[in-house]
């Protein structure tokens, strides 16, 4: 009996280990008591402190977040065996581990233990060095590429599903079947959503497959976003440090300021399910959607909400519209974009929907990109089984221009600037209070309105006309 | 002078009180083990109804936050007009004190107060059971247990046992899961026939849960219930002490109830299928 209870406890303890978040601390400790490696970086970690370079390596986030090009040779590739390009871009940064080099290259590399994979869609790995660190040539660069995505495509049109095939460049043929062997017998709705399939899974497996899977599948859906508006709107406020406009101190700024008059109405930039659709007094009423793989969009400061909690969303369709409630001097768009919950800068993924000096070329190849989509959809995955862990509420910034200090009460944006001089900024009805000149703001220099600059925080956040949807594309 | 009484060992009716020295058979060492295996399937069987915890925390979060930002905003602007602040100054310290609790502080809260949760419940349920003083399951105790279940019935007598009972289900659902998945990786370097892996990873599932199922599931269900039945009798002979520690359990039970009803919700489709039916 006391032989059954040691077993009883430690399958007990073992499954504790694998499934709840106690167990999961107690695991991550022991294998740093143990001097094991830390588990590898999460995808938001990429696009926030980025990792030290390596050999003419760096992880350049503004190369992570750039969406597949008409002609890269990844998106030629997977036209051609009909995988999703998107997806195809997004499996090749994962890849890399986020490594590219200064010509934004991605050093491409082959996960361990590919060879089942290969030899179960009778695949055979062509003669290129999968082992040599640093920068890649042109050609293995292409060779791999060339793989990845192919066997991506085959064991998807096998699996049925873009999740499953991405777990078994990861994990191998076999487990990945086993997994969805037996949520298909145990009745799963979406067997190849990946939380789904994780459940079916070993824990070891689980946290093997995870990142990739995940990262892979947030990157191509956030590839795909598309515009929160309309109409070009005037980017007033980037993402990153930024002087807080009430306070006066260096905060972050966790997502971007979009000035657009009261009534513009908001759209989704994806397909989704609605987490919140709720007021608070901050953000006033604001509306966040999860996309699905730990991909999450939040529009703050709204007028009105036209979607409710557990809605689903397309991409495009309108979900509320614009306004200045919550802490907000104007009316203006707060768009924010987080992956695991961690705010990213959504420019990085919407880059390239800028217009640009060519805009017939622009446009052309924004309706290309259009075209891309359309042929490349492939499976979405999208659904209630699909999403992640429920989000919580966005904090957005003030919205306002840079260092400005501005009165909400009178509504008046961007015109109506109040200086600090003004009386009514300084007024104190009870002169003993002067003796703590922190509780006047006089002592604030006086501010007039700078011309828009843009800022110089990098390359990929230069700031200008918001990028919109051309009015000729389709989805 | 009468007969003394014949000398038998006298029932365990009133709590708490050492059990006899025969029912002692485990020293410390093994208590703490039992005590970690439960434990460890109570957590386990909880958590498998996280997501609708976690969403009830974070609501709870997030109405909270609702709540202080109103009050805050009313004293700020209160002190505001009383003090004769100024606007802007009276604007940075309301921007300072909504801003206090920020996102990534609330989405920490949230998850805290779910993991919270989890625990205190398989606390609640899991650690009494290995309480020294706490009698056995035996065949007397439980007949007893059962009398009282039915002649005076508290909240305690019927929560406990049926809480206890369903967080280990929903645990042995999610042992059989993670040892089927477990078992396929331990058996696939063999690279035996597939028919062959899958019968003897089921038969490993199959096997191990059953072996938890008595060892620690029913043995936990049993001994909350028998627990229960003299802690309910202990504290009707206590008069106002008892009352407070009915209330006490009976609060108790209130947070475990529901959490374990989601937990065994989720699992029902692995245990409908461990038993059989789709």
């Amino acid at each position: 009996m006391r032989w059954l209870e040691l077993g009883a406890v430690l399958a007990a303890l073992y499954t504790m280990v694998a499934t709840t978040p106690l167990g999961g601390w107690a695991w991550t400790w022991a294998r740093r008591a143990l001097g094991r490696p830390a588990e590898p970086p999460g995808l938001a970690r990429w696009f926030t402190t980025g990792a030290p370079p390596a050999e003419g390596l760096a992880v350049r986030p503004e190369v992570l977040g750039r969406p597949p090009t008409p002609d890269a040779p990844e998106t030629v590739e997977a036209l051609r065996v009909g995988l999703r390009p998107a997806l195809a871009r997004g499996l090749l940064v994962m890849a890399a581990r986020g490594q590219a080099d200064a010509e934004g290259a991605l050093d491409v590399q082959l996960p361990a233990g590919l060879a089942p994979a290969l030899a179960g869609v009778g695949m055979t790995a062509p003669p290129i060095d999968a082992g040599a660190p640093g920068p890649l040539t042109g050609a293995a660069r292409a060779a791999r590429t060339a793989l990845l995505i192919e066997l991506t495509q085959r064991w998807r049109v096998r699996l049925g599903g873009e999740a499953p095939a991405l777990a078994t460049l990861r994990l191998g043929p076999a487990p990945v079947l086993a997994a969805l062997a037996r949520a298909r017998a145990r009745g799963e709705v979406e067997p190849t959503a990946w939380p789904t399939l994780a459940r079916y899974l070993s824990g070891d497996e689980r946290r093997r497959a995870e990142p990739w899977v995940r990262g892979a599948l947030a990157l191509a859906t956030a590839y795909e976003l598309g515009s929160p508006l309309a109409t070009p709107a005037r980017l007033t406020s980037g993402f990153g440090p930024r002087t807080h406009p009430v306070l006066g101190t260096r905060r972050p700024h966790t997502g971007v300021d979009l000035a657009v008059p009261t009534g513009t109405p908001l759209l989704a930039v994806g397909p989704g399910v609605v987490r919140l659709a709720r007021e608070d007094a901050v953000n006033g009423k604001y509306v966040r959607l999860d996309h699905g793989h730990g991909l999450t969009t939040a529009y703050c400061h709204a007028s009105a909400l036209e979607v409710a909690a557990h809605d689903m969303v397309q991409a495009g369709q309108r979900i509320a519209t614009s306004g200045s409630t919550g802490r907000s001097t104007g009316p203006h768009l707060h768009f924010q974009l987080e992956l695991d919950g961690v705010p990213v800068d959504p420019l990085l993924f919407m880059a390239t929907l800028r217009p640009s000096a060519t805009a017939g070329a622009g446009s052309g190849a924004r309706e290309v990109g259009a075209g891309v989509r359309e042929v490349g959809a492939g499976v979405r995955e999208l659904g209630a089984g699909d999403v992640g862990a429920v989000e919580r509420g966005a904090r957005g910034g003030v919205g306002a221009g840079e260092g400005e200090i501005h009165r909400k009460e009178h509504g008046r944006f961007p015109g109506g600037w109040r200086s600090a001089k003004d009386p009514r900024w300084t007024s104190v009805s009870k002169p003993w209070l002067s003796r703590f000149p922190r509780l006047v703001s006089s002592s604030r220099p006086s501010r007039r309105r700078a011309a828009w600059r843009p800022r110089s925080t990098s390359t990929a956040s230069a700031p200008g006309v918001w990028p919109c949807r051309s009015p000729t594309r389709t989805r | 002078m009468a007969a003394s009484p014949t000398p038998h060992t006298p029932p365990v009716t009133a709590w708490p009180q050492r059990p006899p020295a025969e029912a002692q058979d485990r020293g410390w060492l093994g208590r703490a083990w039992l005590a970690l295996g439960l434990f460890a399937l109570v957590l386990t069987g909880v958590h498998a109804g996280a997501d609708v915890v976690d969403d009830l925390a974070f609501e709870a979060v997030l109405a909270l936050d609702r709540g202080a930002d109103a009050l805050a905003t009313a004293l700020i602007e209160g002190l505001a007009g009383l003090l004769g602040l100024a606007p802007a100054t009276a604007e940075v310290w309301l921007v300072r004190a909504l801003e206090w609790v920020d996102d990534e502080a609330a989405r920490h809260l949230g998850r805290a107060l779910a993991l919270g949760v989890e625990v205190l419940v398989a606390l609640v349920l899991a650690l009494p059971l290995v309480d020294p003083r706490a009698p056995q399951a035996s065949r007397v105790a439980l007949a007893r247990a059962l009398r009282a279940t039915f002649r005076d019935p508290t909240v305690l007598l019927w929560a406990a046992p049926l809480a206890t009972a369903g967080a280990s289900l929903a645990g042995l659902a999610v042992v059989a899961t993670e040892l089927e998945a477990g078992g396929r990786a331990l058996l696939a370097p063999l690279g035996l026939e597939a028919d062959l892996e899958v019968l003897l990873t089921r038969l490993l599932a199959v096997g191990v849960t059953s072996v938890v199922l008595v060892v620690l599931a029913v043995r936990s269900a049993l001994r909350a219930w028998v627990r229960a039945e003299a802690l309910a009798a202990g504290d009707a002979r206590r008069g106002r002490i008892g009352l407070a520690r009915r209330l006490r359990g009976s609060l108790a039970m209130l947070l475990a109830v529901p959490v374990v009803a989601v937990a065994v919700r989720a699992s029902a489709p692995v245990l409908a299928a461990l038993v059989g039916v789709r």
